[in-house]
């Protein structure tokens, strides 16, 4: 187990172990795909994030454009709100959402790490154990 | 020799030239706020006003939240990656000691007794 250990450790713990796929080969591709976006180290909801934060800052520059081409407050008051407000909000909601994603994937990297760590830990001590053992038998 | 390398210390550190920048581009929101009351404070029409409203004062939050938001996900990631950095540091040397604690021979396997074991269990005279 050390041995499996030491090359996971050596290679970064890179190494992906495929669950069985519950759905079977034909038709569960798209299903496979959107878990895969899900996964918690996945870096798609970052980028994700990212867009959002994008739309919300054209949203606002189209606010400003239809507001700066009127003369009528009336008129200018509904792109405020709608285009205004709002792409501030979405830009706040696209934060939220890199901030969520780079939280889980840090999460997503510890556990991996802690995994690793319990498993040479007990392979220790089960080493040390027979180690005990010999010299009290020896 | 280009200014990053030999520039100072943070400058050649990719992570601080980030934080760096989104610092200063929060700082270019609060100045775009600061922007849009001058342009605000300017104009007596309401229809006038509102543009800056919308783009500096809007566009100057947004900027502000976005960036100085990415700035704290940036550093704590940066200290979550000094973390796992040890951490795995800590990984690879208990496995390291694992894989010498398994392969080490055990006491009767080429091994002599220790001197100071066997003269203790010399029979007394």
């Amino acid at each position: 187990m050390t041995d499996v250990l030491m090359a996971e450790t050596a290679s970064g713990g890179e190494e992906v172990h495929e669950p069985p796929d519950p759905l079977g080969p034909a038709g569960a591709a798209p299903v496979r795909r959107l878990l895969q976006v899900l996964e918690p180290s996945s870096l798609v909801p970052t980028y994700v994030g990212i867009a959002v934060v994008a739309i919300g800052f054209a949203l606002i520059g189209i606010a400003w454009a239809k507001v700066a081409a009127l003369t009528n407050v009336a008129l200018q008051l509904p792109y405020v709100v709608s285009a205004g407000i709002s792409g501030l909000a979405v830009v706040m909601c696209g934060v939220l959402i890199v901030n969520v994603a780079a939280k889980r994937q840090d999460a997503a990297e510890r556990a991996r790490q802690m995994e690793r760590l319990t498993g040479i830990m007990a392979e220790l001590k089960q080493a040390l154990g027979t180690g005990t053992g010999r010299a009290e038998s020896g | 020799m280009t200014f990053r390398e030999r520039g100072p210390d943070w400058i050649r550190d990719p992570g601080l030239r980030a934080a760096a920048t989104l610092f200063a581009a929060g700082l270019a929101g609060l100045v775009g706020v600061g922007l849009a009351w001058a342009g605000v404070a300017g104009k007596l029409s309401v229809p006038m006003q509102l543009p800056f409203v919308v783009s500096g004062g809007i566009g100057g939050v947004a900027l502000t939240g976005a960036a100085w938001g990415m700035l704290a996900i940036h550093l704590e990631r940066r200290a979550a990656a000094y973390e796992r950095a040890a951490l795995e540091t800590v990984v690879r040397d208990a496995a390291e000691f694992a894989e010498r604690l398994r392969s080490r021979p055990g006491p009767t396997e080429g091994r002599s007794r220790p001197a100071r074991l066997s003269r203790r269990r010399q029979p007394k005279p």
